[in-house]
């Protein structure tokens, strides 16, 4: 097991292990600091109702508030319903791939940035289904058929989308070439 | 103490998102090629010199037949038996096949090198075929196949897989065709696959617990390898492998020997084919049949030894990766593959505990369970079956589809119930893997063959039992 690590190491140098532990560092301190990528979250979500023409859209903490037939309601991005942790498993995948020599720097990057992307938005989709079923079906009935059903959809669809994409950005955009018999 | 409680919730939530996601996507990303796939042209199996394999470990019920089988329908091929210091009467009816076929050699593997593993066994074989063919021979051109004693190859196999897109292509090294499982291993590779459709199936007869491994090889699997011909990173099996001699010489030069350690030497041979910069590629029209395991008991054996040797080649985690001869799609999908039992072991752990955590919720509902399902959380119904049904279920319609309808719409549909159940089974071997690894336990345990019980009941009370007078002149020297 050491020896492993030692060999990992080794290989990547000293320059992409820096990056994967600033990297590292960078998420571990995203996350740590949910609350404000929460409010950034609920701001955005606010931006998007707006422009579906919701009316008195506003953004408190983490929570997004609009009107519905003349109440007052809203969302509050929790834990559980923020992206963050959609996120995980491209992080956890480009912070090893950043130690693979064979792997540009970055092209490691852009396939997380386009990830990172790629999920937020799926997540403010997923939250512009949950607003807009509130607006048709009422606060009560709206929220309950989509807060689970149709979000976890939305969700599903994007991440699985934005998988692709990453794989896609990660491995190149051509198709596999054969590679030559013992070159 | 709240907060860390909602984190523990997402996180556990994420987690049994994150695991149903990865799975929902993996069984796309495979369907696509299996669903689309087209047959491949043929080639010249005259254009190849060939040796098959046949590692052999107390496989006296089954040897003789299968020699047989080889030599009828392969009579340009050498056939090799390794005994393995067999118990049972394996070596002797080697034996007389050797004397009876000219084609049959056999090696005899004695204490204490012999029961050392699978891998062992075949590279005793590979010294002995480089030794007959000598170095003048175009090595490129002479193919070892490996079949289990129980196997039997499809008769036009040698054809179909020197095609043009497999062994007529000099940067193929190695090829996996597929591997389908029966009770009734004559009768499936007598049979046209092809044509079997609309018809009643050869293989009526077999036990659910077979015809869901069948399913498993002809469906899901068969699907991963097309996807593994997309990405350049085909697993080789331990049945129906095919790999060019000058490969095994090339890895044999580079590690001593073609086949290694590992648990599951097969997938470690394929490593070092692509490691070396070779192709591997998987054929879906030809196939070996072999018997199927009819009990649980022995199936979760099978797998954990698999699970384990999966496990056991994390060692090349790294070298892959790195390795500028392996695609990094490549590369990436044998990191998802070597995954596969560590997600097992985490999913069983998570998928519980959060339907645990769902339940306290509904039970702990001011209004009761059925408010809170009105609250949205009947939501977690339909969900549960995309996620924990579907990607299960659908293999069993697909058998009939597009694995030769061996089996009929009743039948189909059974099986696709049955299969999700099959599906959580399995992972049970992932946590005996797992413990097996962690108590330093790297013992190969031999698969068990369906007519081994039979075997002990002739042993026992011979005169009860037919198949105990078919070859009388064998049974004297005994």
């Amino acid at each position: 097991m050491i020896r492993g690590l030692r060999r990992v190491v080794a290989d990547a140098g000293p320059v992409r292990l820096t990056l994967m532990l600033a990297f590292a560092a960078a998420v571990a301190y995203a996350v740590a600091h949910d609350r404000a990528l929460r409010h950034v979250e609920a701001c955005g979500s606010a931006e998007v109702l707006r422009w579906f023409a919701f009316d008195d859209v506003s953004c408190v903490a983490d929570t997004t508030l609009f009107r519905v037939d003349g109440t007052l309601t809203g969302y509050t991005i929790t834990i559980g319903c923020t992206a963050i942790f959609l996120l995980f498993p491209f992080f956890t995948i480009t912070g090893l791939l950043l130690l693979v020599r064979r792997v540009a720097v970055w092209r490691s990057l852009l396939a997380a940035v386009a990830a990172t992307i790629a999920v937020l938005t799926v997540n403010q989709v997923r939250l512009l289904v949950i607003g807009a079923g509130m607006r048709i079906w009422g606060i009560e009935q709206g929220y309950a058929y989509t807060h689970i059903f149709f979000g976890t959809l939305v969700s599903t669809l994007g991440v699985v989308l934005s998988g692709f994409f990453y794989l896609k950005l990660l491995t190149g955009l051509r198709a596999r070439k054969a590679v030559p018999a013992h070159a | 103490m709240l907060d860390s409680a909602n984190w523990l919730l997402a996180l556990l939530n994420a987690m049994a998102f994150i695991l149903s996601v990865a799975f929902l996507a993996y069984v796309v990303m495979v369907l696509r090629p299996f669903l689309w796939h087209r047959e491949i042209p043929l080639g010249d199996r005259s254009d190849f010199q060939w040796h098959i394999v046949i590692p052999c470990l107390d496989e006296e019920t089954v040897i003789v037949d299968t020699v047989e089988h080889l030599v009828d329908t392969f009579p340009e091929a050498t056939v090799w038996c390794v005994d393995d210091a067999s118990a049972d009467r394996t070596l002797v009816l080697m034996r007389w096949l050797e004397t009876r076929y000219q084609q049959v050699r056999v090696i005899s593997r004695v204490p204490p090198e012999a029961q050392q593993g699978k891998g062992a066994a075949l590279n005793a074989a590979w010294r002995a075929i480089s030794a007959e063919v000598g170095d003048e021979a175009d090595r490129s051109k002479i193919i070892v196949g490996v079949v289990d004693a129980d196997g039997r190859l499809e008769q036009f196999g040698p054809d179909v897989i020197t095609g043009p897109s497999m062994f007529g292509d000099p940067g193929v090294g190695a090829v996996q065709v597929q591997v389908r499982i029966t009770e009734d291993v004559d009768a499936l590779a007598a049979t046209d696959l092809d044509r079997l459709i609309g018809e009643n199936a050869r293989t009526k007869g077999d036990a659910l617990l077979v015809r869901l491994q069948d399913l498993e090889f002809a469906g899901p699997i068969a699907a991963m390898q097309f996807l593994r011909r997309r990405t350049g990173s085909v697993a080789m099996g331990g049945n129906g492998q095919f790999t060019r001699l000058s490969v095994l010489d090339e890895i044999g030069d580079w590690k001593g020997a073609p086949w290694h350690g590992a648990l599951l030497e097969d997938f470690e041979l394929g490593l070092h084919v692509l490691l070396l910069g070779h192709r591997s590629e998987y054929c879906h029209d030809t196939f070996v049949a072999q018997d199927g395991l009819p009990k649980v008991r022995d199936l979760l054996r099978q797998r954990t030894r698999w699970a384990q040797g999966n496990l056991q080649c994390w060692k090349y985690l790294w070298q892959v990766l790195n390795s500028p001869k392996v695609p990094l799609s490549g590369a990436l999908e044998i990191a998802h593959y070597m995954w596969v039992p560590l997600s097992q072991i985490l999913g069983s752990v998570v998928f519980p505990l959060t339907a645990v955590v769902h339940l306290a919720y509904a039970l702990g509902d001011p209004e009761g369970p059925e408010g809170w399902l009105l609250s949205g959380a009947w939501g977690l119904i339909p969900l549960a079956f995309l996620f924990g049904v579907l990607p299960h279920a659908l293999w069993g319609l697909f058998y009939r589809s597009h694995c030769a309808s061996l089996v009929s719409r009743r039948m189909a549909l059974g099986m696709a119930a049955v299969n999700l159940f099959y599906g959580y089974l399995l992972q049970i071997a992932a946590w005996r893997a797992a413990y097996r690894v962690i108590r330093g336990n790297g013992r190969w345990d031999k698969t068990a063959r369906a007519g081994d019980a039979v075997t002990a009941t002739v042993r026992e009370h011979p005169d009860r039992h037919p198949t105990a007078t078919t070859r009388p002149q064998l049974q004297g020297g005994i």
